[in-house]
């Protein structure tokens, strides 16, 4: 029950937020993620303002599941993609851990759970993490649970690769509750699709 | 109406950051309004200590603050940083209880998966005791010097003073937007955040050193070894001293009296109150707070690491080494930070290896450390190393959920 009232809170909230945002619409068909990767969507989606290599996409909200594609992360950059400074709002980013050239899968792992915590999400936790292709290359796969500052449980799979000591990464999240498996299956179809474009260097 | 909420909600950020017993490093901005409360606060009418059972009356403003912490609390009871462990609860909740004496049943106490050394009280009575203060004081009686002092904030209604402070020398407005600015976020549960970006407010001088005393007092009737008290301060100073530069140092250190201030006023205190008394107990009850807190020591480290606050997690596990309880697990999860800082002018793999040795040979660690000292070693090219170390992992993980994924990484060095 409560899980429910934090989901219409955050439907709320999320609603609010989608007023404010310039969101575009991303209709069916292939499209071009960052100036790096390519894809090909059987359903629309909501896509904010791309910002420093990170480009998310919704369909009912922010809240209720994002799509995040984080690009082009070179050594020494934060998934948050933001700088990290002594005061203010991005305080919280000073130390977040970095992309480190070399790292392996479950380093990376480590990093997302470090950062997650850092944000101040509770219960982090990464499972089933393996080797698995990622846009026709070597990558890796994890899931990673967590309760948001509200209390309600989330889960989020990354699908990722590192080429030439640049990591991508493709992280979809939502609650577990209804909307992570309602919205899984046409998530795996999309990743499915993901390609470099051939100008992205990868 | 809906702005009417959201504005309710920040102020209810504004009061449950008001109830902070300490601030972080509070912007000058912040310690411009600081300074100007204060010098308010040599103005004020004492505000009568509040009995056992009394809530305000419904008429007044205090009644007003304690509805809009309520449902700061009604959020604090579902954030997802809550420790909900019933024994970890109970433990806090008893020393509270023995502290409070007959106030016991007013005080409600949550622990917050935190890794700071912080411990906050609203004015309604709702106490957040943060897990990071768990993983620092060395026993029960230097815990229950930080949950003294948060009852006396309590019992003096120093929140609610506060609040007046504020509001009368600013305006309801200014008080609105200093919390916004202090904040920074508009989710008053996202305390990490918080945290990260200083922005708790503190109570002034007069309020701390009253809190403090206050405690004290409590502690010594409760049977607790004063002496305690001005020792949860002294670590507090190491621990910032070790950190050098790093700008997050504990929550306490901005807190108006200077910890050296505190720490010699409670030591005098102390002092006085060993001298004057001869049927004072002297309890530290160091082995049972050592029990209490040991299923949750290695998942309070763990979260100390995530940190990446690197000089500060040294130096703040070297302290702990010193102080004797599982010393192996902290040599791993000592060679833990210099492996995730992995600076190579520090030689960071070479101390990450000395520190995982010695907590094989003391015992006592997880089984993760070998799965670190693999890591290690694939990153040193070391395969046929890292190989033997995946292998004890698994051997004494065989469940690991990472399975797998440690296999693939043995296989190219049995190939080869």
């Amino acid at each position: 029950m409560k899980s429910f009232r934090n989901i219409a809170i955050t439907i709320t909230l999320a609603a609010m937020l989608s007023a404010c945002a310039q969101i575009t619409l991303v209709k069916p068909g292939v499209t071009t993620v960052n100036d790096t990767l390519t894809l090909n969507t059987l359903e629309p989606w909501n896509k904010f303002p791309p910002k420093n290599g990170l480009e998310i996409w919704t369909v009912d909200g922010p809240g209720l599941q994002t799509l995040r594609f984080n690009t082009k992360i070179k050594a020494g950059e934060n998934i948050a993609r933001q700088e990290g400074s002594d005061s203010g709002p991005n305080a919280k980013y000073k130390d977040m851990p970095t992309f480190k050239k070399g790292m392996n899968a479950l380093e990376v792992s480590e990093m997302f759970v470090a950062s997650y915590q850092q944000l101040g999400l509770a219960g982090v936790a990464v499972s089933n993490l393996r080797n698995e292709a990622f846009a026709g290359r070597d990558g890796f796969y994890f899931e990673i649970d967590f309760t948001d500052k509200e209390g309600l449980d989330r889960r989020g799979v990354v699908h990722g690769t590192v080429v030439d000591d640049v990591m991508h990464a493709i992280i979809y999240s939502a609650p577990k509750l209804h909307y992570f498996n309602r919205d899984r299956q046409r998530v795996d179809r999309l990743i499915k699709s993901v390609r470099f474009l051939s100008a992205a260097g990868a | 109406m809906r702005i009417a909420r959201n504005f309710s909600g920040l102020l209810i950020c504004c009061l449950v950051l008001a109830g902070c017993k300490t601030g972080e490093l509070v912007t000058d901005s912040q310690t411009a309004l600081a300074d100007k409360s204060e010098s308010t606060a040599s103005q004020r009418t004492t505000t009568p200590d509040i009995a056992a059972g009394q809530r305000p009356d419904p008429s007044s403003d205090e009644a007003g603050l304690w509805l809009m912490v309520d449902r700061s609390e009604a959020r604090t009871k579902t954030s997802g940083d809550r420790i909900r462990d019933p024994a970890l609860n109970a433990y806090v909740r008893q020393i509270v209880c023995d502290l409070a004496g007959p106030h016991c049943g007013d005080i409600r106490v949550y622990i917050a998966r935190v890794p700071h050394f912080n411990a906050t009280m609203s004015p309604n009575g709702m106490m957040v005791v943060w897990s990071g203060l768990l993983l620092r004081v060395r026993n029960e009686a230097q815990l229950a010097t930080v949950l003294g002092h948060e009852i006396g904030h309590y019992l003096r209604r120093h929140g609610v003073e506060r609040f007046r402070r504020i509001r009368d020398t600013y305006g309801f407005l200014a008080f609105m937007s200093m919390g916004m600015a202090m904040v920074g976020i508009p989710l008053i549960t996202d305390i990490a955040a918080i945290a990260a970006q200083g922005g708790l407010s503190s109570y002034n001088r007069s309020d701390e050193t009253e809190a403090d005393a206050i405690g004290l007092t409590k502690i010594s009737e409760a049977g607790y070894h004063p002496g305690e008290a001005a020792l949860v301060w002294d670590n507090v100073i190491k621990e910032h001293e070790v950190s050098g530069e790093e700008k997050q140092f504990s929550l306490f250190l901005s807190s108006h009296p200077r910890p050296e201030d505190r720490r010699e006023e409670l030591t005098n205190r102390a002092e006085n109150i060993l001298r004057d008394t001869t049927t004072v107990k002297l309890d530290r009850h160091t082995e049972r707070y050592r029990a209490a807190i040991a299923p949750w020591r290695q998942r309070l480290l763990r979260d100390e690491v995530r940190r990446h606050q690197y000089k500060r997690s040294i130096g703040l596990i070297d302290m702990l080494i010193e102080d004797g309880f599982r010393v192996g697990e902290l040599h791993y999860f000592k060679g833990e930070v210099h492996r995730l800082r992995d600076d190579t002018k520090l030689d960071d793999r070479a101390a990450a290896l000395r520190e995982y040795d010695k907590a094989a040979e003391i015992g006592g660690y997880p089984p993760e450390l070998h799965k670190s000292r693999g890591l290690l070693k694939l990153r040193m090219n070391d395969r046929p190393g890292a190989a033997a170390s995946f292998r004890q992992y698994l051997d004494r993980r065989p469940d690991a959920p990472d399975r797998n994924y440690i296999l693939s990484l043995i296989k190219p060095a049995s190939g080869s």
